[in-house]
């Protein structure tokens, strides 16, 4: 039974899902931070974690959960910031 | 070859069993993998967003913008305001490409993304526009014509091996990232870059003396 203002977000990190509860009062990062944590995904600083949904739109992870508009099961993707360009 | 031949298969197979799982994320996005054999993957990515056509009709400050346009509030006073026709066209989109991904010495050697054509599979000689998108909005290209080191266009993103053997990222290396990368997250980086922020669009501008046509490559924006 899920506490009041909490959904469930389930993270898709190199395609592996692990799902979180989550507080809706809370920014993203909280939850992404705790699914980082639980697939044991720790070897690089948390913020260096972009969260995606699945039609491709960059989430701001500072941002409230409630904010953002996601529901309860929603599927997110993560991938670390991208270092791109430069060449 | 860098790593035993065994633990390079082994690897491969938990590679290919995670992006298999997600095979209805990879079908909503038109990613088909026609081909898995080590150390190899082959994909095609189909662009499905409609070329958007964007006519200019004109540009005037704030101030002279006719009545029954709603506009952003708080815009400055000195602010020009673009008004603009958009029309999709259902029927043209972007052009098909595949990717062989190369897992050869995974996870010393980070995954390498040859572009080809679809149907030939013979590498393409150039990539259209590819672009990532920061949270602030910032676009960076990353799709380059030509790797010092490979002699062909390359997508020059982290966790991809021609940005990681790239002369000028010898300060960002793979053995940094070779847990956070595989497979899927190549074939995501890929649609995400080539496909979904770069959505084309033609765009028309002929509301000054200077008319002009552009073709271009729209990217999707932060939420």
């Amino acid at each position: 039974m899920k506490e009041k203002n909490h959904i469930s977000i389930v993270f898709v990190i190199n395609g592996v899902a692990t799902a979180v509860e989550a507080n809706i009062n809370e920014p993203l990062k909280a939850a992404r931070n705790k699914a980082l944590g639980q697939s044991n995904n720790t070897g690089r600083p948390m913020d260096e974690w972009q969260v995606h949904t699945e039609d491709g739109a960059l989430l701001d992870a500072d941002k409230k959960i409630e904010a953002l508009g996601l529901e309860d099961g929603v599927r997110l993707l993560l991938s670390l910031t991208v270092g791109a360009g430069g060449c | 070859m860098r790593i035993d031949r065994r633990v390079s298969e082994l690897k491969f197979e938990q590679q290919v069993t995670r992006l298999l799982a997600q095979d209805q994320l990879l079908k909503k996005r038109g990613i088909l993998v026609l081909k898995i054999e080590y150390p190899v993957v082959e994909a095609i990515f189909l662009p499905t967003a409609p070329l958007k056509l964007v006519q200019v009709v004109a540009a005037m400050p704030v101030g002279k913008v006719p009545p029954g346009v709603e506009l952003p509030a708080n815009l400055p006073k000195k602010a020009k305001v673009k008004l603009e026709f958009q029309q999709p066209l259902p029927f043209f989109t972007s052009r098909p490409f595949g990717v062989r991904i190369g897992m050869d010495d995974f996870d010393q050697r980070a995954p390498s993304a040859l572009f080809c054509d679809p149907v030939t599979w013979e590498p393409l000689e150039t990539l259209h526009v590819g672009s990532e998108v920061d949270t602030k909005g910032s676009i960076s290209r990353v799709t380059i014509d030509r790797h010092p080191t490979f002699k062909r266009p390359f997508l020059c993103m982290r966790g991809i091996r021609e940005y990681h053997e790239h002369p000028q990222h010898t300060g960002d290396d793979w053995m940094q990232y070779r847990n956070d990368f595989g497979l899927f997250s190549t074939l995501d980086t890929i649609w995400r870059t080539c496909v979904n922020n770069a959505k084309p669009l033609v765009l028309v501008m002929n509301h000054s003396a200077l008319s002009s046509v552009q073709a271009g490559w729209a990217a999707v924006g932060a939420k």
